[in-house]
């Protein structure tokens, strides 16, 4: 009830420069994360059969926190940067671009249904992050390295597997102690 | 002469597309290679060599390396070559691997000549073109100024966490090591930012509806006319793939 009062309150978008600079500046250590997160899968075991654990872990725990951080269309700039600066080292920017922009909005719904105070509230926020964007980066893959269709579908459920717990905890952390510095109102 | 730089970014980001979706659409390795041709002959007239491709290539060679084994383990397209126990090796995984080689190049290289050969301010004059505001077109070129900034500050922080004796040299120091790089490199970027925007906003931006540009983007006749063939060209290979 508490929270269903609440929907209507809170605003999706936040269009000051502060938020819109913020986003782009945030966007390019999004980048920067993903690139050394990238480098360190490709080291790994996983990483060479093309799952990236960790680079997915990043992926969905920046895309969550810069949403809730910069709302709207700050989230979608910070992703959207991130997807379009990925041309420099990978071709699946194309899903990139789509798996981003989606996830990004799908936090913005949820955190403009909820308060995002309680576990289950990012929880449901980072399932929309691996689960949907997981699934676009799974057809890029099929599409554009042409890898089977089975392979795709098992590295799609590996990572919603191991990234989704990962990332919660993490943006639930990050979040909180965000709100207790007072950045984030 | 025929420069990239100097054609207008409408131009060149339709014949990214046009590239990227052909290459998507079609499965056909001669016109995939042919399209992969075009885009080294066209850096090769304009820069005369094929110098920014380097770093790219490399990594698309190992991406597409990886593609092949993935190909040839898990592969089951054409006719069973070789089995033993699990391992089943079938014919389809050469041109599988082969086609997706070539996507991967397109789709990888024209963005990055795109990106390249394309001006950020002449980016944001093309966004604010197609009616978007310039508080927010405007953001491309800070893209572009800011990403070296934070290069910079993020060698800074590897520096100062060395020094301090938080190496990253070896993957297992990289991973766990990795929140005491990342997260002083986001309280720079949200000092770096406050700072932008009150400074931005200090000179009036965002203060009126539009803006003046040294330099105007400017579609000729004949570059019209080219976007007007390559969309043409992108029909004709969808239809030719559909039926």
């Amino acid at each position: 009830m508490q929270n269903e009062q609440a929907i209507g309150k809170r605003s999706i978008f936040k269009t000051d420069t502060k938020s819109l600079i913020g986003a782009v500046v945030m966007g390019i250590v999004f980048v920067i994360a993903c690139q050394i997160t990238g480098q360190i899968d490709n080291m790994l075991p996983w990483g060479k059969m093309g799952m990236y654990l960790i680079n997915g872990t990043v992926w969905a725990f920046f895309t969550g926190i810069l949403t809730l951080v910069y709302k709207q269309p700050g989230g979608l700039i910070a992703a959207e940067v991130e997807a379009l600066i990925s041309v420099m080292y990978t071709p699946l920017w194309v899903a990139f671009i789509f798996a981003n922009a989606i996830a990004s909005i799908w936090v913005s719904l949820v955190a403009a249904k909820y308060d995002m105070s309680k576990w289950s509230h990012h929880i449901i926020a980072q399932a929309g992050v691996c689960i949907l964007g997981n699934i676009i980066v799974s057809v890029g893959l099929v599409l554009i390295l042409g890898l089977p269709v089975n392979v795709a579908i098992v590295e799609g459920l590996i990572l919603i597997a191991v990234t989704w717990p990962l990332a919660t905890i993490a943006t639930k952390k990050v979040y909180d102690a965000l709100l207790k510095s007072g950045m984030v109102k | 002469m025929f420069v990239l730089k100097k054609l207008d970014p409408r131009l060149k980001l339709t014949w990214c597309l046009f590239l990227v979706f052909t290459a998507l659409v079609s499965r056909s390795v001669i016109l995939n290679g042919v399209l992969l041709g075009l885009i080294l002959i066209s850096e090769l007239l304009s820069e005369k060599s094929l110098k920014s491709f380097k770093m790219l290539s490399i990594l698309l060679l190992i991406l597409s390396t990886q593609v092949l084994i993935i190909n040839l383990i898990f592969g089951r397209e054409g006719d069973l070559l070789y089995s033993w126990g699990m391992l089943q090796i079938y014919s389809g995984f050469v041109a599988t691997a082969m086609l997706a080689f070539l996507r991967i190049g397109i789709i990888s290289l024209s963005a990055y000549q795109f990106g390249v050969h394309t001006d950020p301010m002449d980016m944001a004059q093309m966004l604010i073109y197609w009616h978007i505001p310039y508080r927010y077109a405007m953001l491309v070129p800070m893209v572009a100024r800011f990403f070296p900034v934070m290069i910079g500050e993020y060698q800074s922080i590897c520096d100062s966490q060395s020094a301090r004796g938080v190496s990253c040299d070896t993957v297992v120091e990289k991973i766990r090591n990795l929140p005491a790089s990342i997260l002083p490199l986001m309280y720079r970027a949200m000092r770096i930012s406050n700072d932008a925007a009150l400074s931005v906003e200090l000179r009036g931006y965002g203060r009126h509806p539009s803006r003046n540009f040294q330099k105007k983007i400017n579609l000729r006749p004949l570059e019209g006319m080219t976007i007007v063939c390559l969309i043409i060209g992108f029909g004709g290979v969808l239809v030719k793939t559909i039926l």
